[in-house]
């Protein structure tokens, strides 16, 4: 008498199916160590990968010669340059008063975090006007809603501003230089 | 041998887990993302314009306007009740699968909206190690409210239910997510990205910036000062990242590599305020929290008798805990055996187990032998009754737990 090979066959098939869902993700990660594509699931990490803004743009080696010794020195490297980073940067205008206050801080917007608002600052100005009003009424929004749940203790709005900001530190860390121009206001 | 057979017993040798292990990570992994998630609005999200929806392209037919904000409430909140079920292992494979679907709608949803950030993508392979490669029931509900299905499982069936799997796949993910972001690093930039001062670029661009996350202030400041010092630091982050895959397949690089790599996730949260709280839960998987092994079929001990305990007898706590464990234990009938005793040793030469004195405990019950805290805990889940409760010491990682409790003895 043969016993049924059915329970068998079946714990086959499940262990066979497990190895599977094991391999495919790792598989499917794995071709990402080739390739340079950032996606969401699967993807290279590429966070910080590339060199500073300012470096990239260095197409001529540069050399310097010592005073005195006449000796050249390379100065392909950032620390000799001025590092320069453009950013938009968020303002809120109190109610009241009218001065301005900083608002580059998460706690403002979450579950918004900067890099998302950024990015998202990016696709409206390329939008419509009407696209741009939204996501800034969206953002007063999400203050307004923070402030009231206690996320923050920042002051009532009378509106938001968006600038661009491009910091300079050709001078060091402790003395950068600092020019902005207004893109949006709500 | 068949093949799966094979990538099982090669996964064995580099996972030694108990069955406890993978009980305790769904206990961590779900319960954390609980604690994470409980008040993030994802309807936020669905309030923004529709020009920041950025489906992939195969999923371009799906409007924005699904994702209606009482729809996301409603999904949030169901995704809320199936962790906490999963966490305490209630109906755990339905919780656990229900909370995999549910978490990877609501997360993806998120990085669909003007930006897709990496930073869940490990917390979902967890979850789907959890729920999809192995269920892992132990210390959970389900063992408590349906007893019976459980008390004719052997040892040897839990292990087979894919603990190895699940714990190796995650581990797996981890190692390729470090090796790709290096690997990203050198293709985009090269050997210059950490020779040239990147990284103390990357740190004055954040002092300067003032985005102002969560940091220790004036840190980034501080190294960007130094140029070099940032560069070494750079060069050992590549370095750090470069060996992650030998986590995989060495017990040296697991205990240096790992916490080494967990550091750095850190560092990037106390310097940069770019935190990575879930990516950090992951590391749960290189945490040990059982200490059982099994014993010879030929030497099942205590297969047949009353669990046998061998203790230190010269440890003032392990005596005081034998007196208690006597005085409440009576039907419970554990037979306590001091270690410089003569039937100690025999004990000890008839299951084939080595005795520490530095671990203080010693449990054979059963097919299992179980060592350290792990026999003492397991000690006060056969008193019963509440004394049960001590099982939750299994959330305690071991390195930590064993510690303790031999400091205690001394």
């Amino acid at each position: 008498m043969t016993r049924s090979p059915g329970p068998r066959a079946a714990q086959s098939v499940f262990k066979m199916a497990r190895l599977l869902a094991f391999l495919v993700p790792i598989s499917i990660q794995s071709c990402y160590l080739f390739r340079q594509a950032d996606g969401w699931l699967f993807g290279n990490f590429s966070l910080f990968s590339a060199l500073s803004k300012s470096t990239r743009d260095t197409r001529y080696s540069i050399y310097g010669a010592r005073q005195g010794e006449g000796a050249e020195l390379r100065l392909d490297e950032s620390a000799y340059w001025a590092p320069r980073d453009t950013r938009y940067s968020i303002y809120g205008v109190r109610q009241g008063e009218g001065t301005e206050l900083r608002l580059d801080e998460s706690a403002y917007w979450a579950p918004l975090d900067l890099i998302r608002i950024r990015a998202a600052l990016v696709l409206v100005a390329r939008a419509s006007k009407d696209d741009e009003g939204r996501f800034l009424e969206a953002l007063r929004e999400r203050y307004r809603l923070n402030a009231e749940r206690g996320r923050h203790g920042g002051p009532p709005l009378e509106s938001i501003r968006i600038y661009r900001v491009t910091y300079d530190w050709t001078a060091g860390v402790d003395h950068p230089t600092i020019e902005r121009t207004l893109v949006m206001e709500r | 041998m068949s093949f799966s057979r094979l990538a099982a017993d090669l996964l064995k040798r580099n996972t030694t887990a108990s069955p406890v292990d993978l009980g305790v990570m769904r206990c961590w992994v779900f319960g954390l993302l609980f604690v994470h998630y409980v008040r993030h609005d994802f309807a936020a999200f669905a309030r923004l314009p529709t020009v920041l929806w950025r489906p992939p392209f195969w999923l371009r037919s799906l409007s924005m306007e699904f994702f209606e904000p009482s729809r996301v409430e409603a999904l949030h909140g169901a995704w809320l009740v199936l962790l906490a079920f999963a966490c305490i292992g209630l109906w755990v494979r339905i919780s656990g699968l229900g909370a995999l679907l549910v978490g990877v709608i609501l997360l993806w949803f998120e990085n669909t909206i003007a930006y897709a950030n990496a930073k869940d993508v490990l917390i979902i392979w967890a979850m789907y190690a959890l729920a999809v490669l192995s269920t892992p029931d132990q210390l959970s509900v389900d063992r408590l409210l349906f007893r019976r299905r459980f008390e004719g499982a052997s040892r040897g069936a839990m292990l087979d239910k894919g603990e190895f799997f699940a714990i190796h796949f995650v581990r797996a993910m981890l190692a390729l997510m470090f090796c790709c972001a290096a690997l990203s690093k050198l293709r985009t930039s090269g050997i210059h990205w950490g020779t040239n001062g990147t990284l103390a670029n990357l740190f004055a661009a954040k002092a300067l910036t003032w985005d102002r996350s969560p940091r220790l202030p004036g840190l980034a400041e501080a190294l960007a000062r130094h140029p070099m010092w940032c560069d070494v630091l750079a060069r050992g982050v590549l370095l750090l990242e470069l060996s992650a895959p030998l986590v995989l397949v060495s017990q040296w690089a697991r205990r240096l590599v790992a916490p080494a790599l967990f550091v750095m996730l850190a560092s990037f949260w106390l310097l940069l305020g770019i935190s990575f709280p879930m990516t950090l839960v992951c590391f749960v998987f290189f945490l040990r929290f059982g200490d059982e092994m099994e014993l010879p079929a030929s030497d099942q001990t205590g297969a047949t008798g009353p669990p046998r305990v061998v203790f230190d007898a010269g440890s003032r706590w392990c005596r005081a805990c034998v007196r208690c464990f006597e005085k409440r234990a009576a039907s419970k009938s554990l037979e306590f055996t001091p270690a410089d005793d003569a039937r100690a040793d025999a004990l000890l030469r008839d299951a084939h187990v080595s005795w520490s004195r530095g671990r203080r405990w010693l449990l054979l019950k059963g097919n299992t032998a179980y060592r350290g805290s792990a026999a003492f805990i397991e000690m006060l889940a056969i008193m019963g009754g509440v004394w049960r409760l001590g099982c939750l010491l299994y959330l305690i990682p071991r390195c930590l737990r064993d510690p303790l409790s031999s400091r205690r003895g001394a």
